[in-house]
């Protein structure tokens, strides 16, 4: 069965040989960020969701990192 | 001689910097020896001292991981350290992850030799093991920090080894977790007399070691797309601890051996429930307030709606993933992925913190 993998820490994620990884946003808080407003949270929220389902989609040979079209508030 | 200069890396929660509150601070160091270094540097004996301390944050390291490595290496540079001890981790996965690359990227820039140490299970083993650097040395340890003692001995011994210029021997006998590397020696016997020796050994039940060993890191394969992601049922796993209120399973803040599932049914976020947060490895504060961290249920709900794909499976999986052995995880999901094919679900997400 197809999983996206929704994290901040890629790097293992790979290592550890999961196929579809998703970049999530920080280890505390992987879909979204508490730094930003309830709408643009969500938002970044729907586009990380989003680029996971485009993962499951998409055919892959070994572990691959997506990069959701997302931008990260510092901190 | 004069004495082996020792960097020692450990994180911030033995640097004395902080708890969890404290996992996104950035890389610092002190001058000599900090917390379970001051132990180590007396294990020594007089060939090496600890010159100085790099500690960074766990979620930082892992975050920032090229601008971690380069401000710990310039910290290297800056006091010509000669050796790099990183740990122990014990069973801390962050922790383990950012030793085993500290140790590859320290050895590699520089041509050192680094020694660590953690349990055989951390997922830090597994990035040391692909590494494959002759330089790095991973010693094991017990899952909690009660193994201290034993650890930072059998660092210091292999340390003072490696000060001392000594030639380091193979796993067997040094006692390091295998890296997976052919070391060459020279052998009396021929490899068929060696090889028909191994065979009456195994047929008559006395005790025998292989020459090289197969790797036993199971191989998952990958799994084909989803074509149709409109007819397919799709199912949220978690490792973030949103569990119901009072915890009903009785999950532990780590090392969980079991998953329970939850029904989502009616609900349109996270946020229209309660939920706690039961998870020993990261600062739970966000999550408390918002599980859509950690469940996304409010934007899946939102394309659900949209019909990008058929339905929400009405629970969410999940088992608090804090300082899991890999096996158990292993079988863990296993088991949930048996219960999602029971029950129609064709394709999983899964937020891991």
């Amino acid at each position: 069965m197809p999983v996206a993998y929704i994290t901040a820490m890629t790097s293992l994620a790979k290592q550890l040989g999961a196929k579809r990884i998703v970049t999530g946003t920080k280890i505390p808080h992987p879909c979204g960020d508490p730094n930003l407003s309830v709408e643009a949270d969500k938002a970044l929220r729907r586009n990380i969701v989003k680029s996971a389902l485009n993962a499951l989609q998409t055919d892959v040979r070994g572990p691959t990192v997506f990069v959701p079209n997302i931008t990260y508030t510092s901190g | 001689m004069p004495k082996v200069r020792v960097m020692h890396y450990v994180n911030q929660f033995f640097a004395g910097i902080g708890g969890e509150e404290k996992a996104d601070a950035p890389v610092g160091f002190f001058e000599g020896p900090v917390g379970p270094g001051k132990r180590l540097q007396s294990l020594f004996e007089d060939l090496a001292k600890i010159a100085v301390t790099a500690y960074c944050g766990d979620n930082y390291f892992a975050e920032h991981i090229d601008e971690a490595l380069s401000s710990i290496l310039q910290i290297a540079r800056d006091r010509d350290v000669e050796l790099l001890v990183a740990g122990p981790a014990f069973a801390s996965g962050r922790y383990g992850f950012a030793c085993a690359e500290t140790c590859h990227f320290v050895s590699t820039s520089l041509g050192l030799h680094c020694v660590t140490a953690m349990h055989p299970e951390n997922p830090g083993v597994e990035t040391y093991r692909q590494h494959k650097n002759r330089r790095v040395f991973l010693f094991p340890t017990t899952e909690a920090v009660l193994g201290m003692e034993n650890a930072l001995s059998s660092m210091a011994h292999f340390v003072s080894k490696l000060a001392a210029g000594s030639a380091v021997g193979p796993p067997s006998d040094e006692g390091y977790i295998p890296r997976g590397l052919r070391l060459d020696e020279v052998a009396t016997n021929s490899g068929a007399a060696r090889a028909v020796t191994m065979l009456l050994d195994r047929l008559s039940g006395r005790p025998f070691a292989t020459e090289i060993p197969i790797e036993s890191l199971e191989v998952v394969p990958t799994a084909p797309r989803i074509v149709n992601l409109g007819d397919v049922c799709l199912a949220l796993v978690t490792t973030s601890g949103v569990l119901p209120p009072g915890n009903p399973d009785g999950f532990r803040g780590y090392q969980n051996t079991k998953w329970a599932k939850y029904s989502v049914e009616k609900l349109n976020s996270m946020q229209d429930a309660s939920w706690d947060v039961i998870h020993g490895g990261y600062n739970t504060e966000f999550m408390r307030r918002n599980p859509n961290y950690g469940v996304p249920l409010d934007v899946c709900r939102e394309l659900e709606r949209m019909g990008l794909f058929s339905r929400l499976h009405p629970y969410f999986y999940a088992t608090p993933g804090a300082r899991g052995l890999l096996s158990v995880m292993q079988a863990i999901g296993r088991e949930i992925v048996t219960d999602m094919k029971a029950q129609g679900v064709g394709a999983a997400l899964l937020v891991a913190t």
